[in-house]
């Protein structure tokens, strides 16, 4: 008989936690290790009634991938793999050390984290230097939830983000609000279907151009990305309009991450590829966080890694980190996991699995480095606490507060890039200018069918561009060939929700040619 | 069909585009057959030799008109003369179905044809060729062309 | 629980085509199970006795939420059970892939059975080995509908809820304190909640193609309430009721003539109601035409995210992961309308049930199961074909298309599409002659 199990689970896509059944089947004769998945609609989950984007669609593919425990490139039991990580822990200086876990894992695993990186007096860090660039002041009102109802309650809603391809979950969302006679109006370079006008602006901008009211809601994200001078546009808009904000999140549990990080200390996957390149990181230890993955230069983080004495990762499936890890501990995939996430909306969120694997081998580790007893019920407690709650509930998700910052100076800003003027008809070469359309796809190293950039039918037709053809793309690292796709766009960008090499800066300038 | 063509060169405006399949044993040698006999043809089609016209699936026809051609034109044996016994009562049945489709998506009923026409009936498929480009000259251009598209 | 009188009937009264009230032996049963437990009771019978090896129900987790499990335990089937309205699933699709060894017995809703039928047509079920108990459905509800509908209706808790019913129209929610709280349900489909829009015009509110067709429609007199009608529609129906009255788990009596009429006339009812929700939902569809057809089809499709739930919920497709729609579809296209879409509206012209699975799973709100209905309608009037409802060739894989002269020019003509070519092959039709000459010559 084959036995199949069910996981009522959530989806580890995108901040926004969306509920799903995952089926398990293990067939009597068959490898244990290798259960047959199945993706499952879970109708009465409040983040998404039952509803799924591709990513979701996707995830046995995802869970398709365990990773072996490893000690030095060889295959080992997750025991061996503790001790091992315990030893390289012991033997390293702490002045040279780093954590890094960006909300891939549940918040007990990510407290044990903390435990035992707080061993070292080291912060775990979670990529999200925007924090950095805003005041103390400003941290918790990027922190705040609201449910996705209140999009569905609203008279006007604020798109800066495209929902089609970052969280699709919320496009539902936005449709509702629409048929109850809502305005959408959408932000950025492409031209959204459900939008009722499409604007291409500058953060500048906003404060002239949009007129939010209290009835509206601004529904942006927050990613290591993100750029400080837009979100801070963002908040401003929101605070002086009174306008309800939700930032939606790129990691099931970004916000639990953050919140419990604390915020200290954080640096950009830039300035850590940085710190690792002239070598002031010698041990790195990674929760679920592909460095590769999230890198937009994977190839730059495999050589920067390469300087470490040791890398440690503890994983719930195999990627290019685990490949060339010096320890890797495998943890169970993430729908077997026992715990809790906080979502985009702030709510706490069961993970749905029974096993506590990945937090046992932490606690272990913290215990080898002289933090004793981390059980899973206190952490869990404490974590709850921190949050404000007592118990997870996937029907409360957090009320929306007003946004009060103040006025407040950025500490550090993006490098601003000219936008490049058109150059003439004749030319052969276009210059445009480049963004990323960030989905989950990209942030979970999911291989995903886009090996293409969209651009608007008239740069199409600028650079004769024919139907299956190709485009080149030169920046100053290279050139790439890619495929393309006519889009509604504003003139002179290029979208692409695949990462193209040499193009590392989430928005950046560069030369197109047939 | 190359998006670059957007603004055609000067004098130039739309003229009907048809892809037409034909299969191999007769509405092709039909075509032949209308060549040599020298009969006048409008140039809107654009043929596509099939083994049988059977082998045409609704996803051909599809794809023909969302790349933009403003109408289909499906040719083969006489119902009885078929090469392969049956073939072509299969095409009638697929062929039934996606007119039914495209009518009740609101598209026009002429720019989805089948016709029967046999190796010598030249003139047939000259006149079965000038009536339907007349008759989609007169509809206009599809209204599932591309941008960009003419 | 009124005392019942002993059963006069015995085995002998079950037959195809055998009206009966039914119900559980066990008191317990009785009481967990809607309106008497039968359905419960025959197939935990059908697992106990070996007619089947395994059962596929639904696991109960809250009133809103089942999970369907294919189980051999007889504990399990027991647990599950109750009317739940407010899990919209169609279990087609979880019964084993392909033609298997294993006798599978399920609870089924009329477009539950209609999909087993469509999926056996297409070599994914074993039709011979799947037992279709079916129930009667006027409707399920979307679970978030109905938290929706308790807060702003019924202004209830959604977790004081010990259960519900639909009787007479209405929506009968049980509080935690013993109390009821009813309203209509048209009252709560005016203001656009109330069961799912493929619900409110389905046409097929008793599962007549199942092997048993039960439900609380006509049980009359001392039975209300307490015993389910049932109606053997095969002989595998009929085994079922013999395995389950040979047990010891259920007992039955002919139903009254009375309670026969009453069923129908429900029927009746429901079916006409459904057929002015189709009028409503649809003529302002049908009204449009031309170019302005075309633009609600693009304008509906336009928020599609290219995610394929619809395609993978779907009862009726069996094509696997490569199919027609799929392979020759990408996202790099910036095509008017999807070419995606346009393959499974023809694909499923001749097989889409309405059971409301892929609307209900589309991230991008789509209407899907009323366009794929609006592709459906004229073919099934054109051919006077329904799917799921026998085992008659789908048009589409007929060699030639057949009405009920069957002749394949009958239907085309009637369509409109040839003029009268019925008499071109008389020899390729001769096998039918004697069907033909009851049609009064018409080929």
């Amino acid at each position: 008989m084959i036995e199949e199990k069910v996981y009522s689970s959530i989806c580890p896509g995108c901040g926004l936690g969306c509920g799903l059944y995952i089926r398990e089947k293990v067939e009597p004769t068959g490898d244990k290790t290798k259960p047959e998945l199945s993706v499952d609609f879970r109708k009465n989950a409040p983040v998404n009634a039952g509803k799924l984007c591709r990513f979701g669609m996707n995830l046995p593919i995802y869970y398709g991938k365990i990773p072996n425990s490893k000690v030095k490139g060889k295959k080992s039991s997750l025991k061996e793999a503790v001790a091992a990580a315990a030893k390289a822990l012991k033997a390293a200086s702490k002045e040279n050390m780093a954590f890094l876990s960006v909300g891939m894992s549940t918040n007990e695993e990510q407290l044990a984290f903390s435990a035992l990186a707080k061993t070292f007096s080291c912060p775990v860090e979670t990529g999200m230097e925007i924090y950095a660039a805003f005041p103390e002041t400003v941290h918790k009102a990027l922190g705040y939830g609201t449910g996705l109802e209140e999009i569905e309650a609203s008279k006007q809603v604020f798109l800066f983000i495209d929902p089609y391809v970052s969280y699709p979950l919320v496009l539902r969302r936005v449709l509702k609000a629409k048929r109850k006679g809502a305005k959408v109006t959408a932000v950025g370079p492409k031209s959204l279907p459900l939008a009722d006008e499409n604007l291409s602006l500058e953060p500048a901008e906003y404060g002239k151009s949009l007129a939010p009211t209290q009835a509206s809601i601004l529904l942006s994200d927050l990613h290591p990305y993100s750029d400080p001078t837009q979100i801070k546009a963002i908040l401003e808009l929101a605070e002086t309009s009174g306008a309800k904000l939700l930032f939606l999140r790129p990691f099931v549990n970004s916000k639990g991450a953050t919140r419990l990080a604390k915020h200290t200390k954080q640096r950009s996957f830039e300035k850590l590829l940085k710190a690792l390149e002239a070598g002031e990181i010698k041990t790195l230890f990674c929760l679920d966080s592909d460095l590769s993955e999230l890198s937009l230069d994977p190839k730059r983080v495999k050589k920067a890694l390469s300087n470490l004495d040791t890398l440690i990762v503890q994983a719930s499936r195999s990627s290019p980190l685990t490949e060339f890890a010096d320890i890797v501990i495998g943890a169970e995939p993430f729908y077997q996991k026992k715990g809790s996430v906080l979502n985009a909306e702030g709510r706490l969120l069961k993970t749905g699995g029974d096993s506590i694997l990945g937090f046992k081998a932490l606690a272990e580790l913290a215990k080898a480095l002289g933090k004793e007893g981390l059980d899973f019920a206190q952490v869990q407690k404490k974590a709850f606490s921190s949050f404000g709650l007592s118990e997870t509930d996937e029907f409360k998700p957090e009320k929306a507060k007003p946004i009060s910052c103040g006025n407040f100076e950025l500490r550090a800003g993006f490098e601003k890039k000219e936008k490049p003027k058109n150059t003439k008809k004749e030319e052969q070469t276009q210059k445009a200018h480049f963004s990323y359309n960030f989905t989950p796809f990209m942030w979970q190293g999911l291989e995903d069918d886009c090996n293409f950039v969209e651009l608007n039918i008239r740069l199409v037709q600028k650079l004769g561009l024919s139907k299956g053809g190709s485009l080149n793309l030169k920046t100053p690292d290279g050139e790439t060939q890619m495929r393309f796709k006519v889009s509604a766009l504003a003139e002179g960008v290029v979208l692409s929700e695949k990462k193209i090499k040499g193009l590392v800066l989430p928005r950046d300038e560069v030369e197109l040619s047939r | 069909m190359d998006p670059s063509n957007k603004n055609p060169a000067p004098g130039l405006s739309w003229e009907p585009k048809i892809v037409m399949f034909c299969c191999n044993w007769c509405s092709y040698a039909g075509a032949d057959g209308a060549g040599i006999g020298r009969f006048q043809q409008s140039p809107s089609m654009r043929i596509i030799r099939v083994m049988c016209s059977s082998r045409v699936d609704p996803v051909h026809v599809f794809n023909a008109f969302l790349e933009g051609a403003d109408a289909v034109l499906i040719t083969g044996c006489h119902l009885g003369d078929c090469h392969y016994i049956n073939g072509n009562e299969k095409t009638l049945v697929k062929f039934k179905f996606m007119q039914m489709l495209l009518k009740e998506l609101g598209l026009e009923e002429e720019r989805l044809q089948l016709n029967w026409i046999s190796a010598s009936e030249g003139e047939k498929f000259a006149s079965v060729v000038n009536e339907a480009t007349e008759k989609i000259r007169k509809l206009g251009p599809s209204p599932l062309k591309p941008e960009g598209v003419i | 629980m009124p005392e019942r009188p002993e059963p006069k009937a015995k085995a002998g009264v079950i037959k195809v085509g055998a009206k009966l009230i039914g119900w559980a032996t066990d008191a317990k049963l009785r009481e967990k199970g809607a309106s008497g437990g039968l359905v419960t009771a025959l197939l935990a019978a059908a697992l106990k006795k070996g007619l089947v090896d395994k059962v596929l129900t639904l696991k109960k987790i809250s009133e809103f939420e089942a999970v369907p499990v294919l189980t051999s335990e007889v504990e399990e089937v027991l647990q599950s059970g109750g009317s739940m309205h407010s899990v919209p699933v169609n279990l087609a699709r979880y019964l084993p892939e392909g033609i298997g060894e294993q006798r599978i017995a399920l609870p089924a809703k009329p477009c539950d059975a209609r999909a087993v039928i469509e999926r056996a047509k297409r070599n994914a079920v074993d039709l011979e080995k799947t037992f279709l108990i079916g129930l009667n459905c006027g409707g399920s509800i979307h679970p978030e509908t109905t938290r929706k509908m308790l807060k702003t209706v019924y202004r209830l808790d959604p977790e004081e809820i010990s259960g519900e019913e639909i009787v007479k129209g209405k929506l009968i929610f049980f509080t935690k304190d013993g109390k009821e709280h009813a309203i209509s349900i048209d009252e709560l489909e005016e203001k656009g909640l109330g069961r799912r829009e493929n619900c409110r015009y389905c046409s097929v509110k008793i599962p007549i193609n199942a092997d048993l067709a039960c439900g609380n429609w006509g049980v009359t007199g001392a039975f209300a309430g307490q015993g389910t009608f049932v109606e053997v529609r095969t002989e595998k129906g009929a085994k079922l009721l013999r395995n389950a009255l040979e047990a010891g788990f259920a007992k039955v009596e002919p139903a009254e003539e009375k309670g026969i009429r009453v069923r129908e006339k429900i029927n009746r009812i429901m079916l006409k109601l459904s057929e002015k929700n189709r009028q409503e939902i649809f003529s302002p569809i049908e009204a449009k035409q031309g170019p302005e057809r075309l633009k609600y089809f693009q304008k509906a499709l336009e928020n599609c995210i290219h995610c394929g739930a619809c395609k993978a919920v779907c009862p009726v497709c069996t094509c696997g992961e490569d199919s027609k729609c799929t392979s020759y579809t990408s996202r790099e296209d910036s095509y008017k309308i999807s070419l995606f879409h346009l393959v499974r509206f023809l694909h499923l012209s001749d097989s889409c049930l309405g059971c409301g699975q892929c609307e209900d799973v589309c991230p991008a709100e789509i209407p899907l199961t009323r366009l794929y209905q609006c592709f459906a309608t004229p073919v099934r009037e054109a051919f006077d074909y329904m799917p799921g409802m026998s085992a008659q060739t789908p048009p589409y894989f007929a060699l030639k298309l057949e009405k009920e002269c069957g002749c394949q020019h009958h239907g085309l003509e009637k369509a409109g599409l040839e003029e009268s070519s019925c008499a071109k092959e008389p020899e390729r039709e001769g096998k039918r002659e004697g069907q033909r000459q009851g049609q009064g010559g018409c080929c």
